[in-house]
């Protein structure tokens, strides 16, 4: 019954859209409709099951005025037993001047220069509850902002202020996802509504034909909740984050050089000062990165090196004091870039674990493609990727773009 | 006799005068390439191009494509954008060509990472799009990039052309030295022969039309040709238009990502 309810509401949210479309076409100067289907198995290879079917809607409505753009990014997910997740990712009106631009409304912020990362790219959330295996703009939760930019020469200005936290999304507890760790975070209090309450980022970027540089500053809240209490009564709850960082990025010779860092001051950590009981510490952490981009006999070429450091580490932090982990990335199309073949993996140093995720994509023909690949988990089950073992992942996915 | 010495000498010496006057006349392959390079083509132009990319079994795919181009005294930029196919739509090009000789400089604006990437000068040799041009193709190659000589003349589809053989300077092209066909006083190539490390053609540039649009000569159709693959690549140019009064500061990171409406 809450199935058939969730499916007449998602019928009529899209018919509203179609008719939001229809009404745009006839007012905005230029209106432009597009989207992706997606349909994807995936296949648990420990279990040998068919853990993972999912069909996507993504719809992409983009309307021009004379100033103005707005643009609506509606989705619907449709699992296997018939449940749908359907939202607005995007939602947003732009209002374009010549040297400055205005974004209102909900939308998804990318900053900085790392791959796979998040390191100062943290204005928007992160929805995990596909672990970090979603698309790079799935994984981005949009969040109700607004954003002004500022253009002077090569500097960029840019200040984005948002009302509300909307913290990361984690697995729910029938997803293959989910950890026994995450039940005591689930409950954690959002900071309420109030203006004190918003969060600021500013960042001033330069852009010249040697480098693109970005610095940057939020005052902002942890995404991640720490948590207090006990282990049979948690308290689990958000704090304030300061932060600091830039990137860098420049071409040396034929390699393309990356860069970023930030330090998050004072952060809160979940410590267990004594068994069973929680409490948090404030530490400042470093969070760096240094990529490398090249190519070589057309085969593209990338590597990065992350770094994690806790400030003044006391062995009653729940974080380890060093995460090390490297990721890479080798890419080659043939066939006039109908068939490309890539391998993308991270590869954690202490504890040693991986995931690594070979895959192939097929052009059928201009627009439709299919797309075959792997996502192996292994090593140490107290890393980051190893404690999925079990979820390594067979998949094959047909997409559409329209 | 005395007449005979004295006419053989005046008839030798104009024709000597008159083979050192022609190749007095004559510029250099530096001359002509520069020609190439520095032939007006106003302060901005903007064209919507179509890309026909077709295989060995005669199938094809399209691209179409909004490209942007502006010069001033030191430094010429162009922006393309992709409107078609919809999986690259959005996907955005900008190639800053210096006139001093540096190497170009070149962005691809990825919409499903929604980043700006550099492009490092040895995925310049790469397939741009999966077509038979390069990214090195599409920007503007200076000519002091490559050593050039004249190595012949003759008339191509109609119109005389100097030949003009390039051989890079550098070591990071993937070819080991081109052939053109320039013509003269309008300055534009014709055809173009890249040659492997063996001697052997293995890219052929083909123009099959050119026009003369506001006093300035436009390439407007042209084809190249991967022999290897039995793989081609055609670009037309359609609503070529000049001196629309773009600005400098559009051609950014902020244009690369918010499209073709300036």
């Amino acid at each position: 019954m809450i199935n058939t309810r969730r499916k007449i509401y998602t019928l009529l949210f899209f018919l509203a859209v179609l008719v939001i479309a229809f009404q745009a076409t006839l007012t905005a100067k230029d209106i432009r409709f597009s989207g992706m289907l997606r349909s994807y198995a995936g296949s648990r290879i420990s279990e040998g099951d068919i853990s993972l079917t999912e069909q996507t809607l993504d719809l992409d409505l983009q309307g021009w005025g004379n100033i103005t753009r707005i643009k609506i990014n509606p989705y619907a997910y449709i699992m296997g037993e018939g449940d749908i997740d359907w939202g607005v990712r995007e939602a947003y009106i732009d209002i374009l001047f010549r040297d400055f631009d205005f974004r209102i409304g909900k939308q998804a912020v990318v900053w900085g220069e790392a791959e796979g990362a998040f390191i100062t790219d943290i204005v928007s959330p992160q929805d995990l509850r596909s672990f970090i295996l979603a698309d790079f703009r799935e994984i981005r939760i949009g969040v109700p902002a607004m954003r002004v930019n500022y253009y002077r020469g090569p500097l960029t200005y840019e200040v984005v202020w948002l009302p509300i936290l909307v913290p990361t999304a984690q697995p729910g507890s029938d997803s293959i996802w989910y950890r026994e760790s995450m039940a005591s975070i689930a409950d954690a209090e959002l900071p309420e509504k109030k203006l004190r309450n918003s969060e600021v980022f500013g960042k001033i970027k330069y852009f010249s034909r040697a480098v693109t540089a970005e610095l940057m500053a939020g005052y902002a809240w942890d995404d991640f909740p720490v948590m207090e209490g006990s282990l049979q009564t948690p308290d689990p709850f958000y704090e304030r984050l300061t932060v600091v960082g830039g990137s860098f990025s420049s071409t040396l010779s034929s390699v393309v050089l990356r860069t970023e860092h930030a330090v998050y001051l004072d952060r809160a950590f979940t410590t267990m000062p004594s068994p069973g009981m929680f409490s948090t510490s404030d530490h400042h952490q470093l969070h760096s990165l240094v990529g490398l981009d090249w190519s070589i006999w057309g085969i593209g070429m990338s590597t990065q090196y992350i770094l994690q450091y806790i400030n003044d580490y006391n062995e009653s932090l729940l974080t380890r004091e060093y995460e090390h982990t490297a990721t890479f990335r080798l890419r080659d199309s043939f066939f006039a870039d109908t068939l490309t073949l890539e391998l993308f993996g991270y590869v954690g140093i202490d504890p040693v674990d991986m995931l690594l995720r070979p895959s192939l994509t097929y052009s059928i023909e201009d627009g439709v493609e299919i797309k075959t690949g792997l996502d192996l988990f292994r090593g140490d089950e107290d890393g980051n990727f190893g404690k999925y073992e079990n979820n390594s992942l067979a998949y094959i996915s047909l997409r559409w773009y329209f | 006799m005395f007449w005979k010495i004295s006419l053989g000498l005046l008839i030798g010496t104009i024709f000597v005068g008159l083979l050192y006057s022609q190749a007095n006349d004559r510029p250099s392959g530096q001359e002509v390439m520069e020609n190439v390079y520095y032939r007006p083509t106003g302060d901005d132009m903007t064209a919507d191009l179509n890309m026909v990319l077709t295989n060995s079994r005669g199938a094809t795919r399209e691209r179409s494509i909004k490209q942007f181009s502006r010069s001033t005294d030191d430094v010429d930029k162009k922006m393309m954008f992709f409107l078609a196919p919809a999986d690259v739509r959005d996907t955005s090009f900008m190639n800053w060509s210096y006139h001093d000789g540096r190497s170009d400089d070149q962005w691809i604006y990825l919409p499903a990472i929604r980043r700006i990437r550099r492009i490092s000068s040895n995925s310049k040799n790469d397939a741009f799009m999966g077509s038979d041009f390069t990214y090195d193709d599409l920007g503007e190659r200076h000519p002091d990039e490559d050593m050039h000589k004249i190595i012949g003349e003759e008339e191509y589809n109609g119109e005389p052309c100097y030949i003009v053989e390039s051989d890079p300077v550098g070591s990071d092209d993937a070819f080991s030295k081109t052939v053109s066909w320039i013509i003269k006083d309008k300055w534009i190539g014709l055809k173009r022969e890249y040659y492997d490390e063996s001697g052997e053609v293995y890219k052929l540039l083909q123009v099959d039309n050119y026009e003369e649009i506001d006093d300035y000569w436009v390439i407007t159709d042209m084809i190249m040709r991967d022999l290897n693959r039995d793989h081609s690549t055609r670009i037309t140019l359609e609503n070529v238009k000049f001196n629309i009064g773009l600005r400098d500061n559009q051609f950014s990171e902020r244009q690369m990502m918010q499209g073709p409406r300036f």
